[in-house]
């Protein structure tokens, strides 16, 4: 039978090709930009690569701390002091891994008096543990970096490129912003939008001179926690939470209190889009419904014109289904079939889309405009896709389908409206 | 003529209900946009209020003591002995990156929270910030039982209203002393280009040997076209004046540069997204439109033939998706005027409301128009012989 509606399916879509390729091209485009746009947002949320571990060890990240005033409502709002990491930080028991890095920074080196820009962090040892970057070359900063003046750096494949061409790098001496590095390892790329590894070259943070940066409370560093599982990401909230109230201020006059937040990417990326401050909610789950929600409004809209050319092509088949009625197939056969029908063009132009969408993710990352993105399809975004398409297929066809169900055979057999 | 085509509309109420709804989603769709692409617009064209050109930024890393105070003075004298160097003044806060300092100033019992920074007496010079009203905070103002403030004119219009804002004194918040607004500058847009304009205020530091007021950074603004080697030279002059430092020293235009890609990317995504969801709500009009004139051959020779013109016919058919359009923008519209009652997404303004509602009832017409043209052509073209061919 299924193979009948098959047929059937076919031969409709034959018969007015303009309008099967207006929905085809709908669908096709709809499930396209929905599929490109998740895997955008998937790999922001999520980025494979450094950050992303594979053995379910979670990775949070605090990039800001606040100092308030209590009583007199002054806040200021700024990256992490090395003395702060050190004292208190450092010493709490439940992660199993901490870690001190910096944002990137616009540095630069010359290569045949050509300059070239480069992203340039600053991390510990611990950031190599921490994180899983695939090393072409070379090996990652060690605890000896973190004693002392040393000069190694680690670059991105894309500066080695532009700097040594296709020789290779380790050992060699790189000058950035007039101070000169021997190079200790070489990593793939990373991208733009994994926000905590990205970068094009990465220095210890013990590369200035002295040790004063030991000394602030506020200063220029990020941290990164690791913790094992969920038990372990409770527990350690939970001590984060009473770190707080510990923590000595050197200047109570101005600021009394201090907080942060552990965070994964996206709680983050709520934070900073929705929420003013250091609540506690992060907004995680308002930006997740906001998305949620913009996504189900893009898809309704071509549903709708699916509906529409639907419902219209249903009256050109009023015949067909007035026969069909007539010797006695019942009102949820038609239904499905025409559900059946639906499903099957959204199918089609879904595989489209599917087909399509690496061949529109390939510009987008060779374009340069998200530094380094290496967008591809990972499974969760291609099973993701064909739930929307049969949701989409389902949503379009009902409507018809049930309008059609209620066409009375008589008036459908004279092809007029009902 | 009017009343016609509503009772055309209306015999196809179903078929029409669904158009109208698609449009009206569209148009809130577009509304957003246009509203989030205005205000990004706005933020942009509002001047900085600063230059940044030519300046580099030399950020202290080290733990202040009192008597650091004194060296900072004579490093930053050093600084301006620098032929290259044409001014040189100390700032506390970062610009073009996320961090801020805000309190929160009563006047009247009313709390304005606002961000502020810490300048000395010469840093408007440095940074180029015109000064609207009043002065800058200088010599003058040492002292006095006051701590000198200077607003931007938004603070200044938040804290006092109508009021002139020159003289007026605020309490500190917890009743050590008192600011006296000194002077109005335009603005001081500490976080970028494309971030929200805001309220903000500058306290005077004031260059002693001892002071616990920590400062963060220096600022040096240098004549154009001076090489970047010149660092290293300035950090000589740094280290020997402030020993217990190191120094972090990044021109303002790079940190800017790379501010601006950040802030850009996601904007051009989403916009980008816009795009396609206005092709793909053209392409679905435009099949609609013309399956009806398909539909509708007897109904349009039928008119043909009892002596309609082909222009009535072309005005008929976008005529009634011009007046569907028109309905669902109403509609809209009204639906758009409920969100700056809902606080979802804070307070949109009445300038931005105007401009969204305008370009997305106009974008929304012209994308109605043009997708009806080529149909009402086809439906022109339609003889009643056509029709009476017609099955």
């Amino acid at each position: 039978m299924f193979w009948n509606y098959l047929k059937m399916a076919y031969k409709v879509l034959l018969r007015r090709k303009f309008f099967t390729f207006i929905s085809l091209f709908g669908i096709g485009f709809t499930l396209l930009t929905m599929l490109v746009f998740f895997t955008l947002a998937d790999h922001v949320v999520d980025p494979p690569g450094p950050s992303s571990r594979a053995d379910g060890q979670i990775i949070l990240n605090m990039p800001y701390i606040w100092l308030e005033h209590m009583e007199n409502n002054d806040v200021y709002h700024g990256e992490l002091g090395y003395y702060f990491i050190e004292h208190y930080l450092y010493e709490m028991k439940t992660p199993s891994g901490i870690s001190a890095y910096t944002g990137t920074r616009d540095s630069a080196c010359f290569v045949n008096d050509r300059k070239v820009r480069v992203q340039l962090r600053q991390t510990d040892a611990a950031y190599w543990r921490l994180l899983e970057f695939d090393f072409l070359e070379g090996g990652p900063l060690t605890e000896s970096d973190d004693e002392g003046d040393s000069r190694a750096l680690i670059i991105s494949q894309y500066l080695k490129r532009k700097v040594f061409g296709n020789e290779p790098a380790v050992g060699k001496e790189l000058v950035l912003d007039g101070r000169a590095y021997r190079i200790r390892g070489v990593v793939k790329n990373v991208p733009f939008y994994d926000d905590i590894s990205y970068a094009d070259a990465w220095q210890p943070i013990d590369n200035l001179e002295s040790a004063n940066y030991r000394n602030q409370m506020l200063g220029r560093f990020k941290v990164l926690f690791m913790v094992e599982n969920a038990n372990q990401a409770a527990a350690f909230q939970e001590e984060l939470a009473h770190l707080w109230s510990k923590v000595q201020i050197p200047d109570p006059e101005q600021f009394n209190f201090v907080i942060g937040h552990a965070e994964t990417p996206l709680e983050s990326m709520a934070r900073d889009l929705l929420r003013d401050g250091n609540t506690d909610d992060n907004g995680k789950s308002t930006l997740v419904m906001i998305v949620v929600a913009l996504g189900v409004l893009f898809m309704f809209l071509p549903a709708i014109n699916l509906i529409n050319i639907n419902v219209s092509r249903i009256m050109e088949r009023a015949v067909e289904i007035g026969v069909r009625k007539a010797f006695g197939a019942s009102s949820t056969h038609l239904v499905g079939q025409l559900i059946f029908e639906n499903i099957f063009l959204t199918l089609v132009g879904g595989l489209l889309a599917l087909l399509a969408t690496p061949l529109v993710l390939e510009p987008i990352n060779q374009s340069g405009l998200i530094p380094h993105a290496d967008l591809t399809m990972n499974p969760r975004v291609f099973l993701g896709g064909l739930l929307l398409i049969f949701l989409f297929g389902a949503l379009s066809g009902i409507y018809p389908a049930w309008k059609m169900s209620r066409l009375h055979p008589v008036s459908a057999l004279k092809g007029g409206d009902s | 003529m009017i009343r016609q085509m509503l009772v055309l509309i209306w015999n196809r109420k179903r078929i029409n209900a669904l158009i109208m709804l698609e449009i009206t989603l569209s148009f809130l769709v577009l509304f957003a946009v246009v509203v989030s692409a205005l205000y990004a617009w706005k933020k942009y064209s509002t001047p900085l209020g600063f230059d940044y050109r030519d300046t580099l930024s030399v950020v202290l890393i080290g733990q202040w003591e009192p008597h650091h105070a004194g060296q900072l003075k004579r490093a930053a004298e050093a600084m301006r002995t620098m032929p290259e160097v044409s001014w040189c003044e100390a700032s506390h806060m970062d610009l073009f990156t996320k961090s801020y300092w805000t309190t929160v100033l009563r006047h009247n019992d009313k709390p304005t929270q606002l961000m502020v920074n810490r300048a000395s007496d010469q840093y408007h010079q440095l940074a180029r910030i015109p000064v609207i009203d009043g002065r800058w905070f200088g010599p003058q103002d040492t002292g006095g039982d006051y701590e000198p403030l200077v607003l931007n004119r938004r603070a200044a219009q938040k804290v006092f209203g109508s009021e002139s804002p020159l003289g007026k004194v605020l309490p500190h918040s917890l009743g050590k002393f008192n600011y006296k607004v000194v002077g109005i500058i335009e603005d001081y847009r500490q976080h970028g280009d494309l971030d929200p304009l805001g309220e903000y205020g500058f306290r005077r530091y004031v260059w002693e040997e001892n002071s616990d007021t920590r400062m963060r950074q220096l600022m040096v603004r240098l004549k154009p076209g001076t090489p970047r080697s010149i660092e290293r030279d300035m950090l000589k002059i740094l280290k020997t004046n402030l020993p217990d430092y190191d120094f972090s020293i990044s021109e303002l235009s790079v940190a800017r540069e790379s501010y601006m890609r950040k802030s850009l990317i996601p904007l051009i995504t989403s916009a980008m997204l816009a795009v396609c969801l206005l092709l793909m709500v053209a392409m679905g009009l435009l099949g609609v439109l013309w399956q009806n004139v398909a539909q509708r051959t007897q109904e349009i020779g039928l008119r043909r033939a009892i002596g309609a013109s082909t222009t009535g016919v072309l005005v008929q058919i976008s005529g009634e998706l011009l007046t569907m359009t028109a309905f669902s923008v109403a509609i809209g519209t009204f639906l758009a005027l409920q969100v700056p009652f809902t606080g979802l997404f804070g307070n949109i303004e009445a300038d931005l409301m105007v401009g969204g509602i305008t370009g997305a009832t106009s974008v929304m017409l012209v994308l109605a128009f043009v997708c009806s043209v080529y149909p009402a052509w086809l439906a022109m073209r339609i003889t009643p012989a056509d029709a009476l061919h017609y099955e």
